[in-house]
C-alpha cells in the first residue's frame, strides 16, 4: 500500500525489484562494518540525484525497502577524486545510510582497497577506524580545510609543490584519523555528511503523514523512532495524533531515545497543564535522570499547579521518586499550596519524618518562602 | 633590643589611650549589610574579612550598623578601604563610596585612592549621644570596599602592620585573647568544597564525629552559586566504582559553567551534610591558625568572617580541604607551588626548567537580554579595549582566567580584582563604544563572581607524590583510590589574548592529554610530615602536570570520600593517616568497595564527565 503512493507522489522513481546483483555488487567487501549491506533483502527503489558537485559518483540513491515499504537503508556508490596539492588518486566505495538517513556503513572493491599516502593498503583495523570516524558526525574534521590537515614544514618554501607524503598530520589529528591517510578520511567525512545525505533527507522529508511517522514510530528501530520525534517536533500538525506515543518512549531502556522523547517536552508542548500531569504520571516509570530532567523543565517553565506539586509529593513519599529530587521539587512550591490539607499533610509527614535530609529541606522550605 | 621595648611601649600605651577613647567597628560586622557582600578571601593577608559593593555597575543598598562609643563629643574618623583599580590605573579609581554617620555624610568620597590597603582619614564628626548610627552608602557599584571604620578622640592613625593590626583589633574589639572552645572531635575537615563535604560526610556516615569548617555561608566552593564551576569527570567508574556516591547525591543534577544559581543546588549540600548527626557544621568561619605539638597539630583556630570569633577545633586527625593547603602550610607541611622541571620527575609535559607558572583563577559572568535598553557606565581603568581587541560574548565561563604569572595567594585579590576590570572594561566597551553595541542595547550585566574560582597553588607533599607517567603509562598502586578520569588539562594564557595583552592575559586555553581511568593512591591523600593531616582536593601529593587530571570536582570529592574513609579506620586504631596505609590497608580498600552511599539511585550527573579515555598500557 505505502509503496503504490509512493510511486503515485514520485513518478521518477523507477521501482527495481532485485533478486541477485543487478547492480554488480557482489565483488564489494565488507569494509569494518561487520555487515554485508548489499546483501540485505528488500526492494531497492532508485532515486535519480543530480549531483553537480560530484559528477563522476553514481547520478541516483537507492534506498532499500522493506515489505511495508519503510526504508531499510539508502546507498549511492562513489568514485571520487582524493586530492593531494594537487596530485589526485580515484578511491571507489559504497556509502550506506540507515532509514533515517544517518551514515551506516560503507564497503569498497575487494580489488580496489583504499589506500595510505604510502602506498599502503588500509588493513582491517584501519577501515575500523575509518568507520568510527564517519560515525561521529561532530567529527573535528568537520570544520577543517584540506589545507588545514597537515603541517607544512617550514623547508618547504611553496606549499603549492607540497609532497603531501613528507608533510606531518597536524597533532591535534593524530588521534581521529587513519594514520598516513588524512586526506582520504576527510574526503570520505565529507562525502557521508554533505549533498547525498541532504538529499536522503529530503527524500524522507517528502513522506512525512500520519502513516509514514506511525510506521517509523512502530519500526523499533531506534533512529527511526528518533526521527519520528524529530519530525514531529518540527510539524506541529501532527502534536496531537503523536504526543502520548513519543512519551512513551521516555520509558525506553535506550538513553538516547529516551532523552530525545523527553527533549520533545519542551516549551510550548510543557506549557499544557494535562500534558505536565501525564508526564508526571508516568514518573515512577522513567529512569531517575529522566525524572530529573523533567523536573528542572517544569521549573524553568514556570512552576506547575498544586496537583501536580502534590503528585510529586506523593511520589516522593512512596520511594517511586527519589529523595535527592525533593530539593528540586521544592523549587515548584508555592506557599498557597498549603491550602491543600492533603499537601500540608504530605509536609508535615516530611517535617516529622525518618529523613533528616527530608526534615532539613522541608524545615528550609516552609521557613524561607 | 632597647627600641624594640621603646616601640612596643608606645605601641601599648596607643592601645590603651585608644580603648579609651576610641571605637573600632569591623564592616562585615554591619548588622545590615544592604546589597554589600562579605568577603572574606584575602583574610590571610590583611587579617580580616570586608564589605565590598558587588553592583556590578548599579549602586548597592547601604550597610548599616548601630554603636556605642565611649563618650560624647567630637571623634575623628578613619576608614580602612584603598583603590582597588590602582595597580592598572594611576586615577582616581571606580570604587566610590562614603560614610555616613547619623544620617550625615561625613569627609570626601572614599574608596577612590590608595594602592594598599591603609587607614584613610574621613574628617570629624561631632557624636552627641552614646549611640551612633553609621552607614556605607556606595556610589558606583563599582566594588568598593571596606575593611573597618575607626572613630577616635585621640590623634593616632591605626596601625597597619598586620601583627600590630591583629592586636589593636582584639584589643579594640574587646575579643577574649584565647579562642572560644569548639569542642572535640575525631575529625576535623576545613574546607567545605566538594573534597571536604565528601570527606565530612564519609566519616560521619562511617561512624565518626566531625566538625566541618567552611569560610563561606555557603557550601560546595568552586561548585556553589557562588563561583558556578560545574562538577566534571566520572564519578562511580572503574576500578572503584563504590566511590562517588556522596558526590552523586550531593552533587547538582544540570550541568553548565556560569549558569543561574539555582543550578548548583546550594540547598542540596547543605540539607546533606546538616543531615548528618555526626557532622557540626561550622560556616562562615575561616581556618587561619594551628597548634602543634612536635609535627602533630593538635588544634586550628578558626575566625567567624562576620563576628570575628576565634574558636578552637582540637581532634587527633585533620583534613586540609581549603583548596590552597592552608593548614598544611601553616603546620609546616612539606608543600610545592608553580611547575616542576622536567628532571626533577622525568615528566614529558614538564618545562625544561622549573618556573612559578600555575593554572589562573575564573572570574565567571553572564548577562541577560531585558525588555528594554539598559546603560552600563563608561569604564576604563588601565585596560584598554577596542574593535580589535574586545571579546564580543554575553557570557564569560572557565575561559576567562587571570593570574597565571601571579602567586595565586599572596596576589590572589590583585588576581581577582584584575577578572573583575576586565569584565567591566570589557563590557563597557560593548554597551558603548563597540560597532555592535546595537546587539547589546537590551543586555544587562546580570551576575559577576567576586569569589573567584582558583584552579592551583600550594600542593602538599604526601608519601606518594603522582607524576604523569603514572597516569599515562597506567602505574597503579597497591593503595589505588578515588579514579581519576579527567584528561591531563593544563591551562596556559591563550595566544590570542597574549598578543593583546602580553603579560596580562585574561583569557586562557587548554592543553589536553587523555588518560585511563586512573586510582590515585591513597598516599597522596596525606602529608608527608605532619604526622595527622590529611588532604583532599586540588591541594594534594602531586606534580603540577598531574594536577590537571585530578583537578576537577567529582575526581576531588571522592577523593574526600576516602579520607573520610581512612579517618574513621585511624579513629577506630588510634593510629594516624600513615598508619592506616602501613597497617590497616585491607579495611581501607574494603570501604572503598562497599562505598557510603546513603540512598540507592543511579547517575543523576550526566554532564561533563570528560572526552573518551586514554590507552590503558
Amino acid at each position: 500500500m505505502f509503496g503504490r503512493t509512493l510511486i503515485r507522489k514520485n513518478l521518477w522513481i523507477l521501482v527495481v525489484i532485485l533478486s541477485g546483483g543487478l547492480f554488480c555488487l557482489s565483488h564489494y567487501k565488507v569494509g569494518s562494518t561487520q555487515e554485508n549491506f548489499l546483501d540485505w533483502e528488500g526492494t531497492r527503489v532508485l532515486h535519480p540525484f543530480n549531483d553537480t558537485s560530484d559528477a563522476s559518483s553514481d547520478q541516483q540513491i537507492i534506498e532499500l525497502q522493506g515489505d511495508n515499504g519503510m526504508p531499510l537503508w539508502f546507498a549511492r556508490h562513489f568514485f571520487k577524486d582524493v586530492c593531494i596539492s594537487g596530485k589526485c588518486k580515484m578511491i571507489r566505495l559504497w556509502l550506506f545510510w540507515d532509514g533515517a538517513g544517518n551514515y551506516l556503513g560503507f564497503q569498497v572493491p575487494d580489488n580496489e582497497p583504499l589506500t595510505k599516502s604510502d602506498h599502503t593498503i588500509f588493513e582491517p583495523q584501519d577501515y575500523q577506524k575509518l568507520d568510527k570516524i564517519l560515525k561521529d558526525r561532530s567529527s573535528i574534521l568537520k570544520n577543517l580545510k584540506q589545507e588545514d590537515l597537515v603541517i607544512i614544514p617550514d623547508s618547504i618554501k611553496n606549499p603549492y609543490e607540497l609532497d603531501g607524503y613528507t608533510a606531518a598530520t597536524q597533532p591535534a589529528l593524530a588521534e581521529v584519523v587513519v594514520k598516513d591517510a588524512v586526506y582520504s578520511c576527510h574526503t570520505i567525512w565529507h562525502t557521508v555528511y554533505g549533498p547525498t545525505q541532504q538529499e536522503i533527507f529530503r527524500l524522507l522529508d517528502e513522506r512525512i503523514d500520519a502513516v509514514f511517522l506511525t510506521q517509523m514510530l512502530d519500526s523499533n528501530k531506534p533512529e527511526k523512532i528518533i526521527w519520528a520525534i524529530e519530525t514531529v517536533k518540527q510539524h506541529p500538525e501532527y502534536h496531537e495524533t503523536f504526543y502520548p506515543r513519543i512519551l512513551s518512549f521516555i520509558k525506553s531502556e535506550d538513553e538516547i531515545m529516551a532523552e530525545k522523547a523527553l527533549d520533545y517536552f519542551r516549551k510550548k508542548v510543557l506549557k499544557d497543564e494535562q500534558i505536565q500531569k501525564q508526564l508526571v504520571d508516568e514518573m515512577p516509570f522513567f529512569s531517575t535522570s529522566a525524572n530529573v530532567e523533567l523536573i528542572w523543565r517544569l521549573i524553568e517553565n514556570g512552576g506547575v499547579s498544586e496537583e501536580i506539586f502534590r503528585q510529586l509529593l506523593l511520589f516522593v513519599n512512596e520511594g517511586k521518586l527519589q529523595v535527592t529530587s525533593l530539593n528540586l521539587v521544592y523549587q515548584l512550591y508555592q506557599p498557597e499550596f498549603l491550602e491543600n490539607k492533603e499537601t500540608e499533610t504530605l509536609l508535615n509527614n516530611f517535617l516529622n519524618g525518618d529523613d533528616a535530609y527530608v526534615r532539613t529541606l522541608t524545615q528550609k522550605v516552609l521557613k524561607t518562602k | 633590643m632597647k627600641y624594640t621595648f621603646l616601640l612596643a611601649f608606645v605601641f601599648c600605651t596607643f592601645l590603651l589611650s585608644a580603648q579609651k577613647n576610641s571605637v573600632l567597628v569591623e564592616a562585615e560586622s554591619f548588622s545590615e549589610k544592604g546589597g554589600w557582600v562579605v568577603d572574606q578571601q584575602f583574610m590571610d593577608l590583611m587579617g580580616s574579612s570586608y564589605l565590598m559593593a558587588h553592583g556590578m555597575g548599579v549602586p548597592v543598598a547601604d550597610a548599616k550598623a548601630t554603636v556605642s562609643v565611649p563618650s560624647v563629643g567630637e571623634y575623628k574618623v578613619f576608614v580602612r578601604t584603598f583603590n582597588w583599580t590602582s595597580p592598572w590605573y594611576k586615577g582616581e579609581g571606580p570604587g566610590q563610596f562614603r560614610i555616613i554617620i547619623n544620617g550625615n555624610p561625613v569627609g570626601d568620597v572614599l574608596g577612590n585612592s590608595g594602592s594598599v590597603w591603609i587607614w584613610q582619614s574621613a574628617g570629624k564628626v561631632n557624636i552627641p549621644n552614646n549611640k551612633v548610627t553609621l552607614s556605607l552608602h556606595d556610589l558606583t557599584g563599582f566594588n568598593g570596599r571596606v575593611d573597618a571604620i575607626y572613630l577616635t578622640k585621640g590623634e593616632e592613625i591605626p596601625p597597619s602592620d598586620l601583627a600590630e593590626l591583629t592586636s589593636f583589633r582584639k584589643k579594640l574589639l574587646d575579643m577574649p585573647e584565647k579562642p572560644k572552645d569548639a569542642g572535640e572531635f575525631d575529625l576535623v575537615v576545613i574546607g567545605g568544597g566538594m573534597a571536604g563535604i565528601g570527606a565530612a560526610i564519609s566519616g560521619a556516615r562511617l561512624g565518626i564525629k566531625v566538625a566541618l569548617i567552611q569560610d563561606r555561608p555557603v557550601l560546595g566552593g568552586n561548585n556553589s552559586s557562588e563561583v558556578r564551576v560545574h562538577l566534571g569527570g566520572r564519578a562511580m567508574v572503574e576500578p572503584n566504582p563504590a566511590l562517588g556516591k556522596i558526590v552523586n547525591e550531593i552533587g547538582p543534577t544540570k550541568g553548565g559553567n556560569a549558569q543561574p544559581a539555582a543550578y548548583y543546588e546550594d540547598d542540596k549540600k547543605m540539607s546533606m551534610v546538616l543531615a548528618e548527626e555526626n557532622i557540626t557544621l561550622f560556616a562562615s568561619c575561616r581556618a587561619f591558625a594551628v597548634k602543634m605539638e612536635g609535627s602533630r597539630i593538635t588544634q586550628v583556630i578558626a575566625k567567624n568572617i562576620e563576628t570575628s570569633e576565634e574558636l578552637a577545633f582540637s581532634a587527633p586527625l585533620f583534613a586540609d580541604c581549603t583548596g590552597d593547603g592552608t593548614i598544611g602550610y601553616l603546620a609546616g607541611a612539606d608543600f610545592a607551588m608553580g611547575r616542576e622541571g622536567r628532571n626533577e620527575y622525568g615528566e614529558p609535559s614538564a618545562p625544561e626548567v622549573a618556573d612559578d607558572l600555575t593554572m589562573g583563577a575564573s572570574v565567571q559572568w553572564y548577562s541577560v537580554e531585558g525588555e528594554n535598553a539598559s546603560v552600563f557606565p563608561e569604564f576604563e581603568y588601565g585596560v584598554d579595549f577596542n574593535e580589535e581587541n574586545s571579546q564580543q560574548v554575553t557570557m564569560g565561563e572557565w575561559t576567562w582566567e587571570t593570574g597565571m604569572n601571579y602567586d595565586q595567594i599572596s596576589e590572589f585579590e590583585r588576581i581577582r580584582d584584575y577578572g573583575l576590570l576586565v569584565v567591566y572594561s570589557n563590557w563597557s566597551f560593548l554597551k558603548n563604544h563597540s560597532s555592535e553595541k546595537a546587539k547589546y542595547q537590551n543586555r544587562k550585566l546580570d551576575w559577576v563572581a567576586y569569589v573567584a574560582g582558583k584552579r592551583e597553588s600550594r600542593r602538599l607533599m604526601g608519601d606518594l607524590i603522582l607524576r604523569e607517567q603514572d597516569l599515562t603509562d597506567y602505574v597503579v598502586y597497591p593503595d589505588g583510590s578515588a579514579p581519576t578520569s579527567w584528561t591531563i588539562d593544563l591551562h596556559y594564557p591563550d595566544p590570542e589574548n597574549t598578543k593583546y595583552f602580553p603579560g596580562s592575559e585574561f583569557k586562557s586555553i587548554a592543553v589536553h592529554k587523555k588518560v585511563h581511568l586512573y586510582p590515585i593512591p591513597y598516599r597522596c591523600f596525606y602529608s608527608r610530615n605532619v604526622d595527622n593531616l590529611f588532604m583532599a582536593g586540588r591541594n594534594i601529593s602531586v606534580t603540577h602536570v598531574a594536577l590537571g587530571t585530578v583537578r576537577v570536582m567529582r575526581t576531588t570529592g571522592m577523593m574526600g570520600e576516602v579520607v573520610g574513609m581512612a579517618a574513621s579506620i585511624a579513629a577506630e586504631h588510634n593510629t594516624n593517616p600513615r598508619g592506616v596505609y602501613e597497617y590497616y590497608l585491607g579495611e581501607l580498600k574494603s570501604l572503598i568497595d562497599t562505598g557510603v552511599g546513603k540512598y540507592d539511585m543511579g547517575n543523576v550527573q550526566k554532564y561533563n564527565m570528560g572526552s573518551t579515555l586514554g590507552p590503558r598500557k
